[in-house]
């Protein structure tokens, strides 16, 4: 068994991965977001990206001086609470960039009144399923190249077959992946990973 | 440059850690701190404590010893799920240049081991 903190899966080495763009890139998204005015979705299915996309683009707009404020929605809590309706407010007023990650589960009437008090923002961008009425930015979408991709960076080369077998059981879900490949190690089982033996 | 000195690498509970930290920066901070915290990694959310800090004067140079104060726990351990990490950082604001060292922080001074990590 190995460590927790020495897990190739454990969350800060997977958060710290840089996003893979399936098609296009960094000048693309840039561009579009710019003749958007800095409104729009990223969309993809679960796993596809979205939030690591989300987030490393906070970073690159904070080097273009633009600054912004990240508010997570999950399923568990799906609504604003007092502080991230505090944070939106504060945010728009200052003509920063709002990003959302997980508006698509947001009430309808919470949605429209970020759209309202985002108006005069310095942005308004949202990772979710799908683009709750704002112009799709990028659509993320997985597949095993960018799952083998993912490993090698995570410098955990699986099996070929492997990587497959679990693309498909976690139906693309790559985070799904990377927990299930988490808890693989945690247990001692290093099977199908290339150069690695259980110790 | 920040770089953190430990007097040693492991410490018991409630003991005073000690240490040097010296930093040689690009321009003048508008603050500089040192921090004594616990972090955890491993999988799910990442959990973070500041225990202790003091304020470093913010010139472009310098070096300067410090004592922060470690409490009863958590020891650091490891085991299938999480780990427990202590360290002393200094930061410099806001240009977020920092310097880190990790410690060992248990009652035996080694890092505990639960479910057979090794």
């Amino acid at each position: 068994m190995i460590r927790a903190r020495e897990n190739p899966f454990a969350s800060h080495r997977v958060d710290a991965l840089a996003y893979r763009f399936e098609h296009g890139g960094w000048e693309d998204l840039s561009a579009r977001l710019h003749r958007q005015g800095y409104r729009g979705a990223i969309i993809g299915p679960y796993g596809s990206g979205k939030t690591t996309l989300l987030e490393q683009l906070a970073g690159r707009l904070r080097i273009a001086g633009r600054e912004s404020q990240r508010i997570f929605v999950n399923a568990q809590r799906p609504r604003l609470t007092a502080s991230q309706w505090r944070t939106v407010w504060r945010t728009a007023a200052c003509r920063e960039v709002v990003l959302i990650d997980g508006a698509d589960l947001l009430p309808w009437w919470q949605w429209q009144a970020v759209r309202c008090l985002c108006v005069r923002s310095g942005g308004l961008i949202v990772a979710a399923h799908r683009s709750c009425g704002l112009p799709v930015l990028y659509r993320c979408t997985s597949s095993v190249a960018q799952l083998r991709q993912l490993l090698a960076d995570l410098d955990v080369p699986l099996a070929t077959d492997m990587a497959q077998l679990l693309y498909e059981e976690h139906l693309g879900d790559i985070r799904a992946v990377f927990r299930a490949l988490y808890l693989r190690l945690a247990a001692g089982d290093f099977t199908g990973i290339a150069g690695r033996d259980a110790p | 440059m920040i770089s953190v000195m430990l007097e040693k690498k492991a410490w018991q509970p409630k003991q005073q850690v000690k240490g040097t930290v010296t930093w040689h920066l690009d321009k003048p901070p508008r603050d500089l701190v040192v921090r004594l915290f616990w972090y955890t990694q491993g999988r799910g959310t990442e959990d973070l404590e500041v225990i202790d800090q003091v304020g470093v004067e913010a010139a472009q140079q310098g070096q300067m010893s410090f004592s922060l104060q470690l409490p009863e726990g958590p020891y650091t351990f490891s085991g299938k799920l999480i780990s427990v990490i202590w360290a002393v950082e200094c930061v410099a604001r806001p240009s977020n240049e920092c310097g880190r060292e990790e410690f060992v922080m248990s009652p035996t001074e080694k890092e505990l081991m639960l479910g057979g990590a090794a």
